[in-house]
């Protein structure tokens, strides 16, 4: 039996058996790896970059009080980013699973067609959500766009669904069943969070408070980034998205609101990206 | 002579991408071997998601060594008066590698020139591809593409390997980082991973022998016994579905089909849920009882690693079936517990179209189109028993219309259609919700089929209801999107407009429903406060644009086409009925005549704008008292004498009994043209003898602009 944690620290040793660094979760709240610096930040320039992380995944919208099998507000993500993207990466992505016990021989692979884009972050890439015998086990995207800004170097970018994999492999029914170690299931580490944040995130969490902290984070962006303060201002967008998607967990978002958000997300995602290409690889003058 | 083969070996391509990036590759390798005249024979293709491939039988190694005459400048400006060579004739020589005296001068069209004669280098077919091969790749159209190496070459999905063999010996070109070679690959599980092509016939064979099924239609057929057997085992049949069988074809290489079952209790669900669920999320097929239409719990995967552990995998697919199956049903039972009229108060939450109000709003307007659309039902307007077979032409329902119109939308907020996986099934999900709830099956019918066609070739509606429904929401779209200046122009058509106008022509024309466009576009725009007119008054140019292709996929000749369009084109079904007997009277000769003689009179009125458009349409009659040649009496008095039974004839779709009446006239017309002066000096008697001619037209208009036709050979 591999344990959820086992199988991290398997995923991690293979890709930085493979000269990926291992790098930390990003300190704030995030609803997927790619908003990590080290993916959104680190992707944009010309320079070769190999990372691989976790990261804790809050979906607000997606608690359901402890009582889905299936459906939590907070995931793990097993992220790596290989810049440039190797020829075999394919290759190199299925030995991977291999490496948690998956056998390649036994079971069905398939990349299927799945165009994987980010409306806030203004990123968008081609590839394949990748199913293990008919379930969605991985991300597989070449990005092509982030900050809306073309890439120089297409990097790829593969996110692992730990839990997922965790519940083939242990062959378990339910998120809440798969084994963390020996004595520990992910349940027993973090049922009283789904209960308590789903409560947060649909009942408690203060409308007034989040528009207010979202108009405040924005301007506060705005300044650091024009100020060339990347990495701060790039902590303060990170946490304007992370309002929205508060917000919307609570229904305080309508429809056409909604689009308003995102692009408001969006523009200091570029901001953010164009500041950080204009510090760390200038345009030469006359260009 | 040789084979020729190419694969671009892909990382996995989209389903829907194979089929037209294949063809164009064909005609691009094709087009670029008749450009230099190389000979090809018959072609092959392939596809797998992880290659596309073609074989070209029967190839000339090149095109042979030639002599070719080239032209020069004119014999003027290559030899001077004393018929010595310029400098341009030296020039053109020399960059033939000849001399002047290799010149002969020969007459021109445009008058003397100088020529040379010239042989050609053999064109070795290998070097063709070696330079065009590349480019044609480059430029295969994707809906969508990318980069994925230093160099920026797109493509659909990374290109991994190339193979190009000529004969046994392999064509070398590059592109982007690759080389192309023999080396092929087979399944990712096999092994050895790559292997060589050793010449192009064994290609298929080849990869058979490492388990990759390269033609498409082997696969396809495959899938569809192994479907058929698996079904038939489990005690059914396998529910049809033909893009779902492409599609599965379209992403496997090597096809492994997997019997599965799921728990009997979600056989509850709607079957179109339970199918619908089963395909969009894992490409499975449903299994139907033998005899009926109601499903079996067992479904059929279609997996793509020969040898898998069928017991791991369909366990797997279970349980993904089983985790989609329970949000299935969670989600039907929370949204019949909602209702759909609950729904359409919210609907006013939620805007359509930017600047054009909610869906709320809509579907007040779609319950006004309904109104009136029930009402130019129920008026007989021309329309006799033969048009409306089956269809009664009273609207006894106009209420259940006026509820599903209310209802139609609100199934875009359940659960279930705001899934992106069942968005397909809007309408559906209305309608068995409608069903559900108790509604009549007037009213859930119509919600249903409200959406129908989707696209040409689609199902049309079945019930009047449905019809009318779906024509409301269809013209109600385009105006909407027309009003916002959203207007289709050349191949730029996002909104799908043309195709929308297509469906709605469609219904009209094959339930003959008897609708005025003129009047239903008027009457759906009215609903618009704030129309500008500018993009409205372009809305029935769309709607013709539509009719007279649509006149032409019903097989109906172009220039029938444009006589029924000229005058009945805002009653569709109408020109149908008549294009059909125009048609069935093109091959009698007195048809052409009867055309001649319009074409006369056509002509005669086109070169004389002096009437006024009132005149010109034939509503002025001529003074009698000015009628001085017996032959104009003469045809005013039989044009007078038919009107009445001409009406009756076209009302009744009695066209035989139509064309008879109007042929009648024909020998008076002839001799009207043969005895009077229709440009007559006196004003008042040319004029009046132009308004009798143009009330003789409008009796043939009532029928079709027979000036329109073509008589072959003139």
């Amino acid at each position: 039996m591999i344990s959820f944690q086992d199988i991290i620290s398997r995923l991690q040793s293979y890709w930085a058996d493979r000269g990926c660094a291992i790098v930390a979760p990003y300190n704030s709240e995030v609803g997927a790896g790619t908003f990590n610096p080290a993916t959104f930040i680190r992707v944009l320039d010309s320079k070769p970059w190999n990372v691989v992380y976790i990261e804790p995944s809050k979906r607000p919208r997606d608690g359901r009080y402890a009582q889905n099998p299936l459906r939590v507000q907070q995931f793990w993500q097993l992220q790596a980013i290989l810049k440039p993207a190797p020829a075999d990466i394919q290759d190199l992505y299925l030995k991977s699973l291999e490496a948690i016990g998956i056998d390649l021989k036994k079971n069905d692979i398939r990349f299927t067609e799945d165009d994987w884009e980010s409306p806030t972050l203004g990123a968008w890439g081609l590839g394949w959500q990748v199913e293990l015998n008919g379930i969605e086990i991985s991300q597989f995207t070449y990005f092509q766009q982030c900050g809306s800004i073309d890439l120089k170097i297409i990097p790829v970018e593969l996110t692992y669904g730990l839990e997922r994999i965790a519940m083939f492999v242990q062959g378990v029914d339910s998120i809440f069943d798969v084994k963390w170690n020996e004595s520990l299931t992910w349940g027993d580490v973090y049922r009283q969070n789904e209960e308590e944040f789903s409560k947060f995130n649909f009942e408690e969490a203060d409308v007034v408070l989040y528009r207010e902290m979202f108009d405040k984070f924005e301007s506060e962006a705005q300044r650091l980034l024009k100020l060339g303060l990347v990495y701060p201002g790039y902590d303060h967008v990170i946490k304007c998205s992370h309002f929205f998607n508060l917000l919307e967990a609570r229904g305080a978002i309508s429809v056409s609101e909604r689009q308003n958000y995102i692009s408001r997300v969006r523009r200091l995602a570029r901001l953010t990206a164009t500041t950080y290409l204009a510090k760390v690889e200038p345009e030469p003058p006359g260009q | 002579m040789k084979q020729l083969l190419l694969e671009i070996g892909t990382e996995e391509i989209p389903a829907s991408f194979l089929g037209p990036a294949l063809s164009d590759l064909e005609r691009r390798v094709r087009a670029a071997l008749a450009e230099h005249e190389i000979p090809a024979g018959p072609s092959e293709l392939f596809s797998t998601p992880r290659r596309l491939a073609l074989r070209l039988i029967d190839v000339a190694d090149g095109r042979p060594a030639r002599v070719v005459e080239l032209q020069g400048p004119p014999r003027k400006a290559a030899f001077d008066a004393q018929g010595n060579p310029t400098r341009t004739a030296v020039g053109f020589s020399a960059a033939h590698g000849k001399t002047p005296a290799d010149l002969y001068v020969k007459p021109t069209p445009r008058g003397e020139y100088v020529f040379l004669k010239k042989q050609t280098d053999p064109v070795p077919t290998t070097n063709v591809l070696q330079e065009g091969v590349p480019g044609i790749v480059a430029a295969l159209p994707f809906p969508k593409s990318m980069r994925w190496d230093r160099t920026g070459v797109r493509f659909a999905r990374p290109i991994r390997w190339l193979v190009c063999l000529f004969g046994d010996e392999v064509v070398e070109f590059e592109f982007g980082t690759l080389k192309s070679g023999a080396e092929t690959r087979g399944l990712r599980s096999s092994v050895p991973p790559s292997f060589r092509i050793p010449e192009p016939a064994a290609y298929q064979s080849t990869l058979r022998a490492h388990g990759v099924v390269v033609p498409r239609d082997a696969r396809r057929t495959a899938i569809a016994q192994e479907l058929e057997r698996l079904a038939v085992s489990a005690g059914g049949r396998p529910v049809e579905d033909e893009e779902l069988l492409e599609e599965t074809t379209d992403i496997t290489e090597s096809p492994e089909l997997l019997l599965c079952s799921f728990h009997p209790d979600y056989l509850n669900l709607p079957a179109e849920i339970l199918t619908t669920a089963l395909k969009k999320h894992q490409r499975c097929f449903s299994v139907r009882k033998a005899d009926s239409d109601a499903l079996l719990p067992r479904f059929v995967a279609v997996a793509n690693t020969p040898g898998c552990d069928a017991k791991t995998v369909s366990g797997w697919y279970e349980k993904a079936a089983e985790s989609r199956l329970r949000d299935a049903r969670f989600f039907v039972e929370a949204d019949l517990k909602h209702g759909l009229e609950a729904l359409v108060e919210e609907e006013k939450q939620v805007t359509w179209i930017e600047g054009m109000g909610s869906y709320f709003d809509k579907t007040q307007r779609l319950r006004e189109l309904c109104k009136h659309l029930s009402k130019t039902g129920t008026v007989p307007q021309r329309v006799g028993r033969s048009c409306s077979e089956g269809l009664s032409p009273v609207f006894d329902d106009a209420a259940a219309l006026d509820r599903a119109a209310l209802l139609c939308k609100a199934d875009l907020l359940t659960n279930m259609v705001r899934e992106k996986e069942f968005t397909s099934l809007q309408g559906r999900i209305g309608g068995i919700y409608a069903q559900r709830l108790g509604e009549p099956a007037m009213v859930a019918d119509a919600i249903a089929e409200h959406y129908l066609p989707r696209f040409i070739g689609d199902k049309l509606p079945t019930t009047r209801n449905g019809a009318l429904l779906s024509i409301a929401d269809k013209l109600d779209n385009i105006v909407a999107t027309f009003l916002t200046g959203e207007i289709p122009t050349g191949s730029e058509d996002p909104f799908a407009l043309r195709r929308q106008a297509t469906g709605l022509l469609t219904i009209v024309l094959k339930q003959s429903l008897p609708v005025d466009i003129g009047e239903l576009v008027s009457a759906a725009v009215r609903l618009f406060p704030s129309a500008k007119k500018e993009y409205a008054s372009q809305i029935p140019g769309l709607l013709r644009e539509r009719l007279n292709a649509l006149l032409a996929d019903e097989g109906i000749r172009y220039d029938i086409a444009a006589a029924v369009m000229e005058t009945s084109w805002q009653q569709p079904a109408q020109a149908l009925i008549r294009a059909n007997a125009l048609a069935a009277f093109r091959d009698e000769p007195e048809f052409l005549k009867l055309v001649v003689g319009q074409k006369r009179v056509a002509n005669i009125l086109k070169g004389l704008p002096r009437l006024s458009a009132e005149e010109n349409r034939g509503c002025t009659q001529p003074q009698e008292a000015l009628l001085t040649e017996p032959t104009e009496k003469l045809l005013w008095q039989e044009s007078r004498k038919i009107e009445p039974d001409l009406d009756g004839a076209l009302a009744a779709h009695d066209y035989r009994h139509a064309f008879e009446l109007l042929l009648g006239l024909r020998p008076t017309i002839d001799k009207f043209f043969d005895d009077v002066l229709v440009m007559a000096k006196e004003e008042d008697l040319r004029t009046n003898r132009l308004r009798l001619l143009a009330c003789v037209r409008s009796l043939f208009g009532r029928l079709a602009d027979l000036s329109k036709i073509v008589i072959e050979g003139q």
